[in-house]
């Protein structure tokens, strides 16, 4: 069957685009939110390559903009528009209907996952790397981007199998001590990725999984971010998620602000008068 | 709210609790002679030197610093009130003693302003700040103890500032918990042995005094 892509307005990455290096004529299709995310990029005919360079290296620091005649064949299926007015405030992130235009949603969408495609798809080889054909075979194992799985896993045209980031080690890792996990570095979108992932897939226990993570990690970390020292940033700061982190920025940048406004007009003159020692009298 | 510099957030910035606090009663003596003030607020009498009268805590700040007025210290403000004070608050690990709601900010406009009208006033000062390090310890002991059960967090006795200072975290904090429970209450509901009890169950609200 032929595959059906949506032009996704919302994805396009208005960026510079330079030639592809290896001139093969074939450009490369690559998203790309930020250098900091792992892109997923497909080359056409990777056995054509002249010279030995690995072009992934390269894809990093290049962005392409999708231009509209490499556009797959689109005949617009119907999906729900996405809400054009979004919910603003602290409500609009929740499972159900995260706000359309968060940055960081869109950017937790670009994490891989690996699916198993149900059915055969023409046209589209590049997404798959080792095929000769443009085209994806049943049953091939790809790396897409949460984004393309989640709307291809409502069509059922593939089926997500759960990323590592929530598999046996991981929860090994978590009941050995969860405030160790460094969630910073490698899943920064640790608990979102799981709440989107979470209907689509058919393990119910992640649900409790990352609740459990999130209660261990609260209590050991999060509930000393107020008094964390304000010059210096704290080591589990590095190991908090992108979600975890918010929290811990809103508790310190009170408390910093309530110091400033403390001693607002006095400058100096605070520290020496707490500096008088204190006689007691209980009596 | 519409008073809040930062909508996204729900919170007020610290100048603004102290905004809202300047609107509390205190007494001054003045030493000037003036007509009655007839403001917006309320009318405060004519001024006649020596006489105390009540006046709202910016006005009085205002007069004294033209140097028309001396301030009387509130009652709660006494060295000896304020050691009880510290000393209950030591004693009781997760209740808040009662003090004035805007203690915080009222005690450093008058320690900034009108240091010479208070007796004993590094004693004061160096008591209120460890009341409000004490207290702000057990706000943080109780923030541990949040767990997924939480519904609402309820803290008596606390005063205005130290709502201000927890608020965005809290808040925060629920919701992640609340993100994090409600869709899965809802499928625990089809597996048959559910361990935890369901909502009925649960305490309408965690109280970090005892009951």
């Amino acid at each position: 069957m032929n595959m059906q892509f949506l032009s996704l307005k919302r994805k396009e990455k208005t960026t510079l685009q330079k030639p592809h290096p290896l001139g093969l004529g074939l450009s490369c299709f690559i998203l790309r939110s930020s250098s900091n995310f792992i892109s997923i990029h497909g080359r056409i005919g990777q056995g054509r390559e002249k010279g030995g360079k690995k072009a992934g290296t390269d894809f990093g620091t290049q962005a392409l903009k999708r231009r509209g005649k490499r556009s797959f064949p689109s005949q617009i299926t119907s999906l729900p528009s996405p809400n054009p007015y979004p919910p603003t405030g602290i409500g609009a992130s929740t499972c159900t209907m995260p706000g359309y235009y968060d940055i960081s949603d869109i950017l937790m969408e670009d994490e891989a996952v690996s699916v198993v495609f149900h059915v055969g798809a023409n046209g589209v080889g590049l997404l798959d790397p080792g095929t000769e054909t443009n085209s994806v075979e049943k049953g091939a194992k790809i790396d897409l981007p949460f984004w393309l799985a989640h709307e291809l896993c409502r069509r059922r045209a593939v089926s997500i199998t759960i990323p590592s980031c929530f598999g046996q080690k991981m929860k090994k890792d978590v009941q050995a001590d969860a405030a160790c996990v460094d969630l910073g570095t490698r899943y920064p979108y640790f608990y979102e990725f799981g709440c989107k992932l979470f209907p689509l897939v058919g393990d119910k226990s992640i649900g409790p999984f990352l609740r459990h993570t999130f209660a261990s990690r609260y209590k050991e970390m999060l509930s000393k971010s107020h008094t964390a020292s304000l010059n210096a940033i704290p080591k589990f700061v590095l190991r908090l998620s992108k979600e975890e982190y918010q929290l811990f920025e809103a508790a310190r940048s009170s408390m910093v602000e309530f110091k400033k406004w403390r001693v607002r007009d006095l400058g100096l003159m605070k520290a020496t008068i707490l500096g008088h020692k204190r006689k007691t009298d209980l009596h | 709210m519409a008073g809040q510099s930062d909508h996204s957030l729900s919170i007020f910035s610290a100048a603004e609790v102290e905004f809202i606090a300047e609107d509390e009663m205190i007494e001054i003596v003045p030493n000037i002679r003036m007509d009655a003030l007839n403001l917006l607020c309320g009318d405060f009498g004519p001024f006649l030197p020596q006489i105390p009268c009540k006046v709202p805590l910016w006005l009085a700040v205002a007069l004294k610093k033209r140097g028309k007025c001396s301030i009387r210290t509130p009652d709660w403000m006494s060295v000896e009130k304020l050691t009880q004070v510290l000393e209950a608050e030591r004693e009781s690990p997760r209740e808040f003693q009662p003090l004035p709601f805007h203690y915080v900010e009222i005690s450093r406009l008058l320690l900034d302003h009108a240091h010479d009208d208070i007796p004993e006033v590094y004693m004061v000062r160096s008591l209120i700040e460890d009341i409000r390090n004490v207290r702000f310890h057990k706000v943080e002991s109780g923030l541990e103890t949040i767990s997924g059960r939480t519904y609402a967090v309820k803290l008596k006795n606390l005063s205005a500032m130290e709502v201000n200072l927890v608020r965005p975290f809290m808040v925060r904090v629920l919701q992640a918990f609340d993100k994090h429970d409600s869709p899965e209450t809802v499928q625990q509901a089809d597996t048959s042995a559910s361990k935890r009890p369901q909502v009925v169950d649960r305490g309408l609200r965690r109280d970090l005094r005892p009951r």
